[in-house]
């Protein structure tokens, strides 16, 4: 009698499954329908050249994620910047560099779906905070960098806005002009106020140095709380670096210094190198 | 190992030779670099036998368009790999090799290349002369990138030979430089 049952449920269970296997592309068809509408975008939080940047929620989960869409264009294909983002946020995995959910196309636009934070290092700076929180950010970042250099990528966009802040811990973020070293680059990267002098003179044969140099002034800017050097263009950021040759005198002379431990002037230095400047100079 | 060039200098005295644009701080090692991107073997035997046939030609078409536009050797050899992986993951028209081959030159050139020499459709399709519309390549786009699962980074022979050859392993009593200096 048993026998007899277990063989009909076996039975049944066949024909469900052969049903289920029939219907098979229409279950997969809605299930990739749903996919499309499984972000919903809350607000426009930053735009960049290469696409805007959106809060949004997941409907399955209901977790706040950051949607980053790039403005495709038709007839060239994906675009380059999307490519080498995402390959690379792909090898990189550490807790102090962004992770990449998953990459999505909704109404025929690449989205890539990140975590969300809401607060860069420019915001975070403008409340106090206690110093060993600083110290905390300020290694972080620099073990986040040493990585990704590991890995023989230079991020070439270091910037306070490219660094988010979540419970006092650092998160670099936007890989979008990053790429692995060649010999032969672009020198037109990494914002104004954070560009090595090597990228400001136009050279295109440059290397970690100048994630080093982004990395130096955002580390004088945390401990000031303002920029380093402001200029208002190229010539303007130049002649500012060129008053800093002398470092040691400078940073001596310079009564903003003046509260600062001399080993953190050591790092400071380290990290913004002169020796190219003075090639140039010279 | 030197320090500012990374260069190795045996004791024997041997002076090594290296090109100038392979330098590297002497603290990073090229060669764990690389193994830790060394990600992906082509499976070669699987390759199917009229791809076989066609590989050679197809990767002089392929030679000829990238001195065209002006790219590098190591594109190359990235868009060579991109090509052997995807033909032995998925079947491909053998009529469309060359459709492939042009997709994977403009990846590759889209991963590594300098932005001003990236070979868009647009203009691939005016250097190579093939019959395909924008579409079409587009389309072929598409599926290489998921075939490779979005990674492509990958490291190719070009980039060990040129990591090798910065560690200065070609010397200047080795006979092959010293016809050449001649």
């Amino acid at each position: 009698m048993q026998i007899v049952i277990i063989n009909s449920n076996a039975t049944e269970l066949y024909v469900i499954h052969k049903i289920l296997y029939q219907i098979k592309d229409i279950i997969y068809y809605y299930m990739s329908a749903s996919e499309n509408v499984r972000y919903i975008k809350i607000q426009k939080i930053g735009e960049g050249a290469y696409g805007i940047i959106y809060k949004a929620q997941d409907v399955q989960t209901e977790e706040i994620v950051a949607l980053k869409k790039f403005k495709l264009s038709d007839n060239e294909g994906v675009p380059s910047c999307a490519l080498r983002e995402i390959s690379i946020l792909n090898q990189l995995n550490h807790p102090n560099i962004i992770k990449l959910i998953s990459q999505i196309i909704i109404n025929k636009k690449l989205h890539l779906v990140m975590n969300y934070y809401d607060m860069d290092l420019t915001e975070y700076l403008k409340f106090n905070h206690e110093e060993f929180h600083l110290k905390n950010i300020i290694y972080k970042i620099l073990l986040a960098v040493e990585f990704i250099h590991n890995r023989k990528i230079i991020h070439r966009d270091l910037q306070p806005n490219n660094i988010l802040i979540t419970n006092n811990e650092p998160v670099l973020i936007d890989f979008g002009l990053s790429r692995v070293l060649s010999p032969n680059m672009t020198p037109g990267v990494t914002q104004l106020w954070y560009r090595a002098p090597e990228l400001l003179s136009n050279c295109n044969t440059y290397d970690y140095a100048i994630d080093m140099w982004s990395l130096g002034c955002i580390i004088a800017e945390i401990a000031l709380n303002k920029p380093l050097f402001m200029g208002s263009s190229e010539i303007h950021q130049l002649l500012l670096i060129k008053n800093i040759i002398n470092g040691n005198e400078w940073f001596l002379h310079n009564s903003q210094f003046a509260k600062l431990n001399n080993l953190f002037i050591d790092l400071i230095n380290v990290c913004i190198s002169l020796e190219f400047l003075e090639i140039i100079i010279s | 190992f030197c320090k500012s060039c990374g260069i190795h200098m045996p004791e024997d005295g041997s002076v090594g030779i290296k090109a100038i644009n392979f330098c590297f701080p002497g603290y990073l090692n090229p060669i764990q670099n690389l193994k830790k991107q060394w990600n992906r073997a082509v499976p070669i035997g699987s390759l199917p036998s009229e791809y076989q046939k066609q590989r050679l030609s197809l990767i002089d078409y392929m030679i000829e368009w990238s001195e065209k536009l002006k790219l590098s050797m190591n594109s190359l050899f990235l868009a060579v790999q991109f090509l052997d992986y995807f033909v032995s993951q998925k079947k491909v028209d053998p009529v469309q090799y060359r459709l492939y081959g042009a997709t994977c030159l403009m990846l590759a050139a889209k991963s590594i290349e300098l932005d001003e020499r990236i070979p868009f459709i647009s203009k691939l399709r005016r250097y190579t002369y093939l019959p395909y519309a924008t579409l079409d390549f587009r389309r072929c786009e598409c599926q290489i990138i998921k075939q490779l699962n979005w990674n492509l980074q990958c490291t190719t022979l070009i980039d060990w030979a040129e990591a090798v050859i910065s560690l200065g392993i070609v010397y200047q009593q080795d006979e092959l430089t010293q016809s050449e200096n001649i």
